[in-house]
């Protein structure tokens, strides 16, 4: 039984456990089973159902392995167990002999993989999986050869559960894998085992789907041909794919992936691929899982509504023309502009998904040959204050998950959606390490609330409140923790037991906020209100502010916003040839988020925009897409026509995040890179040729590059000193194990096209130099609290990476994945209002309504109902976000009342 | 029929009908278990018991006592479950057991209770065995109302709950991991040992499970005292026994026996030996999962070690006879089709070995076997011995072993009518006629076969 009064992250290091591996003398540690320390000593015990990630399942019984234990009453000479035993449970022992290739372990798996293909079809030559399946790996290694099977074999029906998770349950060796997947990592219970013996299948419940962001990865996990990808289904052969090492282009929490393509077309993206048998093939134990948009929205840009040629606007329509003549055209229309109304008219827009290259050239571009600070990728804020606040938190930003942390405050947010792996990562670290997680605000993430160790819960906009009170009461002052206990509703002795955790100071912490602006404008309060929690608790306390758009990081360290440089001035000014004289505007620029404002106002008149998805994607759409008619002068780059590319004077084909190179940052500050899977579509170009191209049209100088290295140099040497510690790292040559892999023969996988000086990028983590911001003297006063009437909620606003980027919209993702509007409560009011998880009812905010299906979470503090966005079709244009909603059951097999 | 020299204490010559009643039990003296219970100190009680050498009665006979002192000191709540998922093939011990005297039952579960330091035990029944879930549930309520149960067993201040679950009809939930995740609310599969659940158990929690009948016999030792127990005593099994004899014997039923009684005495003695004094063809001596025994080895002792000697178990002391109409390749085909339905699917060898096994015994029985066949289920099921082929000793509970040791010991004993099986293309036993006690000659077994066939 476990010591409870030790909590266990303070636990000393387990001791050390001597034992025999196959003859060889090993040391693991106590605790550990045979397959882990195996593992590590290069000893391989096959396995289906044990995982890394995944609890102890032991179904499996392939890892069997002859076990001799010391007999205490025969001198501890080794004898052997009277069976034996499952490697991935058994924890060693000390003096314990333990053989993975004796002819007992050999007959063990040799009979398994027998059985298992006693009613597997042997369809390989029509399985997805075929190529890279543990069946067929097994089979070669471990199996018999033959088979003597002759009965006639199981079969079942197929079901059609998951519109983007294929099930064929013929192929499926029951390792349950993908249940506990879905309960443990995913935090789902969803999928489960029906029926019993050798008639039992895995399925989802109520054959429903697998909702789940991140359900696709039971894809990978799944050791055969049962879960497939239903997009990649009949497509291609998974080794006549040419595999790219790259990054998402949507999490920010920098997951690799690899793309596997062929003849310029992507078929799927899976994480990382390893080298297995000197091939590279997808790992099924991998613990680097992605997300679903990544994994089913890469595919985009093979849509048909792409637009592959640069194009002018001649009269009222835009004719396709050569790159060099768009390029002229938009350099002539900016110079136009800039000469009529002066370069403060004029704005460059980035996307926030371009790379850190294209975001250093769209700075410098903007600074140096227009002449103004008008640069921004930040459109998503609600408020011009909200998005001040987050450049406040970019310059406090540290820490990284690498290290692991002691214990983790998370404050208001839906991480799971808005940076899925990062989410999933600081879940696992807490769950499997036994680490407390802390959990403050009006809405919690619902996929760690199971995990959490202490709740605090309050409502909206009282948050900053809570965290100044939590901060003074760190300091010692009673009166606040009394004052909290009474705003949360926790209990005193509760409160002590967080304070008590919170005040060691040896502890290695992190304080995660999201800086989504889910309930309108309270960014401006909250993040002071952390960071003076921040300096209360001490030095060894990290924080992390985490951000949907996917290179926040990156573009705010390649000073592509008001108010930011890419380095230091000096540095900065010498690297751009400007002398000590010349004009460097930095913190002039206007806020991408009042663009509209400053269109309507006339104050703007030209504009370059980056990507069309920073437009398409912004809070106050239409009326920004209404101001574009006013601009003189207009050009974008994006992939494909849409009412806003047909507003442009000039328009750049511009290249998929599949079809350029370039360097993100995550919101760990990890650099990784983004490497060309295919050839540009016909006339595409990437962004940093398009600026390149037009700064030297305008006569711009410094602009001669020839590859995006040449750019990441550059800018490197300015951004690097931002990074803690690793600019010398940075500088080193050495092997890039984590970009290139290549295979032996060179043809199946590619690393990056350029060679960017071999920089070695991995473990960059940045450390902005920003002084600690000191905790306020007392708490601001308490906002007075709104009586809510039955059935009436203050409503938070979900934001999901998928809303980020309207490119989506075009992927497999949201044509297979339709699903119903959701809205989330806590129980307690749920059970005042008689509705369970799964029922129906009707949200009506002002004037509109919506049927949604109620989710019952610890999540959203009494009160609040959360209303989560971006998937399928769950997008809520039609109802008006306002901050307070009534929400109404629907009875069961009752239509809903109509609208209004 | 043999004159006993002992006293029945399991099931007393009584008459039906009134005996489950509080007041009834009482009047047998019933409940002073407890009372001495109350007054000793619980080490005392498992001291005792582990001094009687009472063993688990449920099939793995692992030491009752011995069990309970496995118990880590100073975690609490334990929990003692009671297992009365009754659903060994053959056996039906613990029925009468429940139906007649559930409140003999309560007194072991309070005494146990006592001893473990449990305040709350839980009686996990058969979901089959309804009307014995009434007749507990009645005697539990009885029980409450008397005070022995509750906040303050008897006014010692000592709290004991009993609640009467009913399982809904799944073998595996016999085995006591599978038990435990039954009860909780889970799909019933067994758990991965250690930790036992001794240590980690019911939610986690300490917990001891026992079989009705061994649940039964602590009130018995604690009154008659270990010695009286330690009186029927062969090598290391002691205490009287009950036998559920069925199958072609000319009386079937429960017999409570010392374990020193041999085979032939139970079949000829008590049973009346063999109907229509038909040739014995095999027994099975403990519940369908165990080897069978041979007429050669009549003269077993009906002890726990006596059958290990013979090459069988024990097990719950189902004793299944078998006469000579009895086709063995169809009667092992009917129990590995039990044995394919109950598999619980979680672990590879039991479920998919347990179904290839029944889909070979099929072939074979239905006349389209092979001899490779018999290579192949020899090679699957062993030789009807622990750790033997290719499921026993590898499963995750012992559901693997019970599909196989029956495969292999009937293919062991009888590998000849396989083989004419095989070679006359049908079954050999569906042409002969049997004389049965009407004077008749029929086959009785062949044309009443119950069908498994899915």
């Amino acid at each position: 039984m476990a010591d409870q009064s030790v909590h266990p992250s303070l636990k000393p290091a387990p001791e050390d456990v001597p034992f025999v591996l196959n003859g060889k003398e090993v040391v693991g540690k106590k605790g550990e089973t045979i397959i882990t320390v195996a593992a590590r000593e290069g000893v391989y015990i096959p396995h289906y159902c044990w995982h890394p990630s995944l609890s102890v399942a032991g179904n499996c019984r392939l890892c069997l392995v002859e076990v001799h234990m010391p007999n205490p009453r025969a001198d501890n000479k080794p004898t052997p167990l009277p069976k034996p035993a499952i490697a991935c449970q058994t924890p060693v022992v000390p003096g314990m002999h333990v053989f993975t290739e004796s002819e007992l372990a050999k007959d063990c798996q040799s009979g398994m993989m027998e059985f298992l293909l006693v009613n597997h079809p042997l369809d390989c030559p029509i399985c997805d999986r075929g190529g890279e399946c543990m069946l067929q790996r097994y089979s070669m290694e471990y199996g018999t050869g033959h088979a003597r099977m002759v009965d006639k074999k199981r079969k079942f029906k197929k079901p059609q559960a998951d519109p983007l998770i294929d099930i064929e349950r013929n192929r499926c060796i029951m390792c349950t894998r993908c249940v506990r997947f879905c309960d443990e990592v995913a935090g789902e219970h969803v999928m489960g085992v029906f029926a019993r013996g050798a008639d039992n299948y895995i399925g989802t419940f109520g054959q429903g789907p697998v909702s789940n962001i991140l359900s696709g990865n039971v894809i990978d996990i799944c050791p055969v041909g049962c879960l497939t990808s239903r997009p990649f289904r009949f497509k291609a052969r998974v080794w006549e794919l040419v595999q790219t090492q790259s990054t998402s282009v949507w999490d920010a929490s920098g997951a690799k992936v690899t793309y596997w393509t062929r003849s310029n077309q992507l078929y799927r993206t899976t994480p990382p691929s390893r080298k297995y048998h000197e091939t590279y093939t997808i790992n099924e134990d991998t613990a680097e899982f992605i997300d679903n948009i990544t994994r089913f929205g890469s595919d985009f840009p093979a849509h048909e509504d792409r637009w592959e040629e640069s194009r002018v606007r001649i009269g009222e329509g835009l004719v396709p023309a050569a790159f060099r003549e768009a390029v002229r055209q938009a350099a002539r229309g900016l110079t136009r502009v800039r000469e009529q109304h002066g370069p403060d008219a004029l704005a460059v827009l980035v996307s926030p998904r371009a790379t850190m290259e294209e975001g250093y050239l769209a700075a410098k571009f903007a600074r140096t040959v227009i002449g103004t600070g008008n640069v921004d990728w930040r459109m998503s804020f609600q408020t011009a204050e909200a998005s001040d606040a987050a450049a406040l938190a970019f310059s406090h930003a540290s820490g990284d998950l690498e290290d692991g942390f002691d214990a983790v405050v998370l404050v208001n947010g839906d991480y799971l959606h808005q940076a899925p792996v990062f989410a999933m990562q600081v879940k696992e670290y807490a769950r499997l390490n036994e680490k407390p997680l802390i959990l403050i605000g009006h809405h919690h993430d619902a996929y760690f609330a199971p995990h959490a160790s202490w709740q605090l819960h309050c409502r909206p906009g009282e948050t900053a409140h809570v965290l100044e009170l939590l901060a003074l009461a760190v300091r010692g002052n009673d009166n606040a923790k009394d004052q909290l206990s009474a705003i949360t509703g926790a209990q005193a002795e509760e409160l002590d037991k967080l304070l008590q955790l919170l005040g060691h100071a040896h502890r290695k912490g992190l304080l995660i906020q999201s800086l989504e602006d889910m309930n309108g404008a309270n960014l401006p309060q909250d993040v002071p209100a952390l960071l003076g929690l921040k300096s209360a608790l001490g030095e060894a306390w990290d924080y992390i502010p985490v951000l949907r758009d996917r290179n926040a990081f990156g573009l705010y360290a390649a000073g592509a916003q008001p108010g930011r440089l890419p380095g230091a001035e000096g540095a900065v000014r010498k690297a751009w040839g400007l002398g000590e004289s010349a004009a460097l505007p930095v913190d002039s620029g206007v806020p991408a988020r009042l663009l509209a404002e400053k269109i309507e106002a006339g104050e703007i008149k030209g504009l370059l925009c980056l990507g069309a998805d920073i437009l398409h994607n912004a809070p106050e759409r239409e009326r920004l897409v209404a101001a574009l008619d006013k601009l003189e002068f207009f050009a974008v780059t994006d992939l494909f026509r849409s009412e806003i590319t047909e507003k442009a004077d000039v328009f750049f084909a511009a290249a998929s995040h599949l079809e350029r190179d370039g360097t993100y940052c995550d919101l760990e500050g990890n650099l990784a890179r983004l490497v060309e899977a295919l050839p540009p579509a016909g006339g595409s170009r990437p962004d940093w040729e398009v600026l390149a191209g037009i700064a030297k049209e305008m006569d711009g100088r410094g602009f001669d590059y020839s590859s995006v290295a040449q750019v990441f140099d550059e800018m490197i040497r300015l951004v690097a000193p931002d990074f803690a510690g690793s600019f010398k790292a940075l500088m080193l040559k050495g092997p890039r194990n984590d970009l290139t892999i290549k295979d032996p023969g060179g043809a199946r996988t590619r690393g990056p096209e350029y060679n960017p000086g071999d920089y070695r990028i991995d473990g960059a983590h940045f450390r902005w130099k920003a002084d600690p911001l000191p905790t306020p003297e007392k708490a601001s006063p308490a906002p007075e609290r709104q009586e809510l009437n039955e059935g009436e909620f203050l409503v938070t606003w979900g934001e999901h990476v998928q809303g980020s980027d309207y490119h989506l919209d075009r992927a497999s993702i949201a044509r297979l994945l339709k699903m119903a509007p959701t809205a989330e409560m806590n129980p307690e009011d749920a059970y005042r209002l008689g509705l369970e998880d799964g029922d129906r009812a009707v949200v009506h905010t002002g004037s509109d309504s919506i049927e949604v299906v109620v989710k019952v979470r610890r999540g959203p503090a009494p009160g609040v109902l959360y209303i989560p966005s971006g998937l399928g079709d769950a997008r809520f244009a039609g109802l008006s976000a306002a901050p307070l909603a009534r929400l109404e059951a629907v009875e069961a097999g009752k239509e809903a009342a109509p609208a209004g | 029929m043999p004159v006993d020299t002992f006293e029945k204490v399991y099931l007393p010559n009584i008459e039906r009908g009134e005996t489950e009643t509080l007041q009834q039990y009482r009047a047998q003296g019933g409940y002073e278990a407890v009372r001495m219970a109350l007054d000793m100190a619980p080490g005392k009680i498992v001291e005792i018991v582990k001094d009687s050498g009472l063993r688990g009665r449920g099939g793995a006979g692992f030491p009752a006592g011995m069990k309970w002192s496995f118990l880590p000191k100073g975690v609490y709540p334990r929990y003692l479950t009671v297992n009365a998922d009754e659903s060994e093939p053959g056996t039906c011990k613990d029925r009468p057991l429940m139906e007649q005297r559930p409140h003999a039952l309560l007194d072991g579960i309070i005494c146990t209770c006592l001893a473990i330091e449990s305040e709350l035990a839980f009686i996990y029944i058969r979901g089959e065995y309804y009307n014995s879930a009434d007749v507990l549930q009645k005697a539990v309520d009885e029980a409450y109302e008397a005070g022995l149960l509750g906040a303050d067993v008897l006014g010692s201040g000592r709290r004991v709950d009993v609640v009467v679950h009913r399982g809904a009809g799944a073998y595996i939930c016999g085995e006591e991991t599978a038990l435990l995740t039954s009860l909780e609310g889970y799909r019933g599969y067994p758990k991965l040992k250690p930790p036992f659940p001794a240590v980690s158990g019911l939610y986690g929690k300490p917990t001891i499970i026992n079989n009705v009948e061994t649940i039964f016999s602590v009130p018995l030792i604690l009154t008659k005292g270990a010695d009286w127990f330690k009186s029927f005593t062969h090598e290391r099994s002691t205490g009287l026994r009950l036998y559920s004899v069925s199958g072609h014997v000319k009386k079937p039923g429960v017999y409570e026996l010392p374990m020193t009684v041999t085979l032939r005495e139970l079949i000829y003695d008590y049973c009346g030996g063999m109907r229509n004094d038909h040739d014995l063809k095999f027994v099975i001596p403990g519940g369908s999962s165990v080897p069978w025994l041979l007429p050669d080895q009549l003269d077993t002792v009906m002890s726990m070690e006596g059958v290990q000697e013979a090459g069988s178990f024990l097990g719950s002391a189902a004793v299944m006879v078998m006469d000579h109409t009895v086709c063995p390749v169809w009667a092992i085909e009917n129990l590995a089709a039990f044995y394919r339905h109950e598999s619980c699917g979680q672990c590879t060898p039991c479920r998919e070995g347990s179904s290839w096994m029944h889909k070979i015994l099929m072939r074979i029985e239905h006349g389209q076997g092979t001899m490779e066949d018999l290579d192949t289920l020899a090679s699957i099921a062993g030789e009807g011995k622990p750790n033997t082929g290719m499921i026993s000793g590898r499963s995750i509970c012992a559901l693997g072993d019970a599909a196989a040791w029956p495969v292999g010991s009937a293919l062991r004993c009888f590998r000849s009518e396989f083989e004419e099986h095989i070679k006359l293309g049908h079954c050999p036993y569906k042409n002969k006629r049997f004389w049965m006690a009407d004077g008749k000659f029929v086959n009785e077994s062949f044309e009443h076969r119950p069908s498994w066939h899915h």
